[in-house]
């Protein structure tokens, strides 16, 4: 009868001993899904108890069609100390090794004209909703052939009375009619239609089919784009939670939201909804709906926060941007926006939603103290699991609920010194580079007759001489990476750029080497990727599942990697972008000290600020500038890197491990010189992996350790015929 | 044929150990393919030393910044982080299990899920991608298995038994992908570990 759109799903919360969450946090989840905090005999509730083990929560857990499997409801016990769960027992005490929250819904592919809905089962229709609904909307519609001429009456006289649209005269037939072929002219020719087809309607269905399909049907808001049909949706998108755990009050606000979903917009006119909401209750009362004692409690409830504010927005344009044109092609819009199918994504809603708090408070932070004009910095950040490529967040402008602009995937901006690390990967790539080997930092050399040739300068306008690889890829010194990449040839650093990137070659100007290649925020963090795995490309993923409407599966989308970097050069690149972050361009960062990799991007003239970094799990990467181009001022490290903080500071990070490698050793040495060194000579050590038996010249100041003489001397007898 | 009883007589040994061996076993008697038939023997034995696999002691590189009273000549090294195939957390061994379930009924893709979602929870464990890439080879999926495996080879080995699994998946998937050559050299280069 209807068509039941694609409903997309995010990826639901895994509980167990060990996970790491707040109690806050999970109370917050609990609320997002919908859940009361009062443990009653039902599921959709929680209690919360402190006590000198932590935290208990009790939680009724709802039944649920999981990607792999259904799961029935069931009643859980969890004690969270410190951040962290410490117990995990069914009611009956039995330890439960893991369960999950159920999936968050974040959207739905519906058809152009955008009707969404949840489809009820008329066993799924709770009586008092039945019950209030004819008490409210048409007393009659039990006996009544489908119009009822009373009620019209008797709607003229007391409209008459009040002076104003008190009551309507249509009965439920007669709106379902409404809503299902009729525009909303108000003619009499319209009406007279409306009524004969009331009439038909009613002769061939029974009463029960009218109101399920009236209850399905019903229009009962706006949001953005999408027009919220039935009370399965209704009661999802203002209280979210299922229709079957709505309180009185709640099944009253819907009803009151009928009678016109923009006049009694409860998130609008908080107040007027509320009035009349407390009359449909005194209706419910008169009609023994509900008893006075009930009615007492009910008019005192206030229109609940979800109803009013819609906690945790729940609405990632973004990110569903990225999922329907997935499907789009695959499936096509007719499919989607009808079969009912569900969608598992790989969305993390609590990092989506730290992601666009670091994009707005940053952005606003950035534009106070630059005094710059407000609202007009831009931003977008991609936010991955680097393991698994499951993409965790995307955020595609600073109005993250805004369906605009999506600069994620649409912002393709020159990534200036993001490149850097392919042009050091090919160089390591080669047997005669490692990460001490000395690059020339001074001016290119003159082409003759070329007077406008490519003559790149450092960001400080230095000139630093001969300085350490690591070093030069650290400080993102452009004098030198022009030295090296001229060296190993514009075209191998393209080729390799081009495997990296899965793109077909293209022919490169000596710009290139420095960034002059335009990408995406999604673009890079798939490039990036390949270094946060440690070498294997991991195609970012945002669907992990499709299921049919009775939650047979249709398609997965397994998880994929495919080698691209040895284990020594995937190792040796990563030792370099942590000492970006430990040493070199982004060593403003508040994660500094923790071992977490990743390098910094300034375009041209300062149009375009990057900055990608990933730990042991979390790769992010964060675009930010304007969007007509026009320079921010902002480097990488000023600007995106700002954001990333902000970002990282919500993510559990873990430094990142770097695989040993087996012909490599590590030697300390000063960062600047990239001499060997120790505590007494030099306040900037660093330590490097070196292919074994490296020569590494001592430090001025320095004095040899036994370790030094005897590896001088043991190379002086392997350098012997 | 290697029966069902023979595996669960092996049930005594530590389950990690019948981690590896199952997933060697796997490879074994993975019903589809004859190439893997033929590789039985020298996989069983591979899987039966089971010995602690200790890579070469070679420091952990690092760039984290120095500390000032790091005394003359002290290397830089920062402890590996603990490894998770250890899996002391029953959220993954209860995975495993539920994937083992779906395997033996026939459901890969479910199965294929559970260790999906348990590298959700633990994604730098070894031991959990070598168990993809093993049910990527029952499935089939023969390139996937080679680089699924290969990723489980970057990570931290458990044991010996661990990474002869890994590379006897990667040979057996070249085999049936056609490059005999290479698998040859890998299963060479098996026996020296």
């Amino acid at each position: 009868m209807w068509s039941i759109p694609a409903r997309v799903y995010a990826q639901p919360l895994e509980l167990y001993t060990g996970a790491k969450i707040e109690a806050e946090a999970l109370g917050t989840e609990l609320s997002r899904l919908g859940y009361l905090r009062t443990l009653e005999g039902s599921p959709g509730s929680y209690s919360r108890a402190f006590s000198s083990s932590g935290q208990t929560f009790q939680i009724y857990l709802r039944s649920f069609q999981f990607s792999d499997r259904f799961r029935a409801s069931v009643k859980i016990s969890l004690t969270i100390k410190n951040g962290l769960v410490t117990a995990l027992s069914a009611s009956d005490a039995r330890e439960i090794p893991l369960i999950r929250l159920e999936a968050p819904v974040i959207g739905s592919v519906f058809p152009s004209h955008g009707e969404d809905r949840i489809i009820l089962g008329p066993g799924n229709v709770p009586e008092i909703l039945v019950n209030t609904l004819i008490a409210v909307e048409d007393k009659h519609f039990l006996t009544h052939p489908g119009f009822d001429l009373m009620g019209i009456v008797r709607a003229a006289w007391v409209n008459l009375r009040a002076g104003h649209i008190e009551q309507g005269g249509s009965t439920l037939t007669q709106q379902l009619v409404k809503s299902y072929f009729l525009d909303n002219q108000r003619t009499i020719s319209r009406k007279i239609r409306e009524l004969i087809m009331a009439v038909i309607l009613d002769a061939r269905f029974s009463k029960q089919q009218l109101i399920n399909a009236y209850v399905n049907e019903i229009y009962l808001g706006q949001d953005g784009a999408r027009a919220i049909h039935g009370f399965g949706l209704g009661s999802q998108y203002y209280f979210n939670k299922p229709v079957r755990e709505l309180a009185p009050h709640e099944i009253a606000l819907l009803v009151t939201i009928i009678r016109g979903p923009s006049y009694y917009n409860p998130r609008r006119h908080p107040q007027r909804a509320l009035e009349r909401r407390n009359r449909v209750l005194g209706q419910m009362l008169a009609a023994g709906i509900i008893n006075s004692a009930a009615h007492e409690q009910e008019v005192r409830k206030p229109i609940s926060n979800t109803a009013t504010v819609r906690k945790g927005g729940g609405y990632y344009p973004a990110f569903m941007d990225l999922v329907r044109k997935k499907l789009v092609l695959e499936y096509g819009q007719d499919i989607l926006s009808s079969r009912g199918y569900k969608i598992f994504t790989t969305l993390n809603p609590r990092i989506q939603e730290a992601a666009q708090n670091a994009v707005f408070k940053t952005l606003d932070t950035i534009e106070k103290q630059r005094s710059l004009t407000p609202g007009e910095l831009q931003a977008a950040i991609l936010v991955s699991n680097s393991q698994t490529g499951e993409v965790q967040a995307v955020v595609g402008g600073r109005d993250a609920g805004f369906q605009g602009f999506n600069r994620a995937i649409n912002a393709v901006r020159p990534i200036g010194s993001l490149i850097k690390p392919v042009v050091y990967l090919t160089a390591l790539e080669q047997p005669e580079y490692h990460l001490l080997s000395p690059l020339n930092d001074a001016p290119l050399p003159p082409i003759p007759d070329q007077k406008d040739a490519w003559n790149p300068k450092n960001f400080d306008g230095k000139v630093n001489g001969q300085v350490s690889l690591a070093r030069a890829m650290s400080d993102s010194l452009n004098l030198a990476t022009a030295h090296l990449g001229l060296k190993i040839g514009v075209q191998n650093v393209a080729r390799r750029f081009a495997g990296l990137t899965q793109q077909p070659e293209q022919s490169q100007y000596p710009s290139f080497l420095l960034g002059a290649v335009e990408m995406s925020p999604m673009q890079v963090n798939e490039l990036y990727g390949v270094f946060a795995s440690g070498g294997f490309h991991t195609p970012l993923r945002t669907v992990v599942e499709v299921l049919n409407e009775t939650g047979s599966p249709i398609k997965r989308y397994p998880l994929t990697v495919n080698q691209l970097i040895s284990s020594d050069n995937v190792m040796q690149l990563n030792v370099l972008l942590k000492t970006v972050m430990s040493h070199g361009t982004a060593k403003s960062s508040r994660f500094r000290y923790s071992g977490v990799a990743g390098k910094t991007g300034t375009s041209d003239n300062s149009r375009d600020s990057w900055f990608s970094g990933f730990d042991n799990q979390f790769l992010s990467t964060v675009w930010v500038g304007y969007d007509d181009n026009r320079a921010s001022n902002l480097t990488g490290s000023n600007g995106a890197l700002k954001v990333w903080d902000a970002l990282a500071a919500t993510l559990d990070i873990t430094p990142l491990a770097i695989q040993p490698a087996l012909d490599f050793e590590s030697v300390v040495v000063d960062y600047h010189s990239g001499k060997r060194a120790d505590a007494s000579c030099s306040n900037n050590l660093i330590s490097l992996p070196l292919p074994r038996n490296t020569e590494v010249y001592l430090h001025s100041g320095c004095t040899p350790s036994l370790q030094d003489i005897g590896r001088r001397v043991k190379q002086w007898f392997q350098k012997q015929p | 044929m290697v029966s069902k009883t023979a595996l669960s007589e092996r049930t005594a040994l530590s389950l990690k150990t019948a981690l590896s061996l199952n997933t060697a076993l796997r490879i074994c008697t993975g019903p589809h393919n004859t190439i893997i038939l033929l590789l039985l023997a020298m996989a069983l034995s591979a899987c039966t030393s089971s010995g602690t696999y200790r890579p070469q002691t070679v420091p952990t590189m690092d760039s984290s910044p120095t500390r000032a009273e790091l005394p003359s000549g002290t290397e830089v090294i920062t402890p590996a982080p603990p490894d998770a195939s250890g899996h002391s957390n029953p959220a993954i061994l209860s995975l495993l299990k539920q994937s083992r379930q779906s395997r033996a009924n026939n459901n890969l893709p479910q199965a294929i899920s559970h260790i999906e979602r348990a590298l959700r929870i633990e994604p730098r464990s070894a031991d959990l991608w070598l168990e993809l890439a093993g049910l990527h080879l029952e499935a089939l999926n023969f390139e996937n298995a080679e680089q699924v495996a290969r990723k489980s080879l970057s990570f931290a080995q458990e044991s010996v038994a661990q990474a002869k699994s890994a590379w006897y998946i990667i040979a057996t998937a070249l085999e049936a992908t056609g490059d005999r050559a290479q698998a040859a050299r890998i299963r060479q280069y098996v026996k020296t570990l």
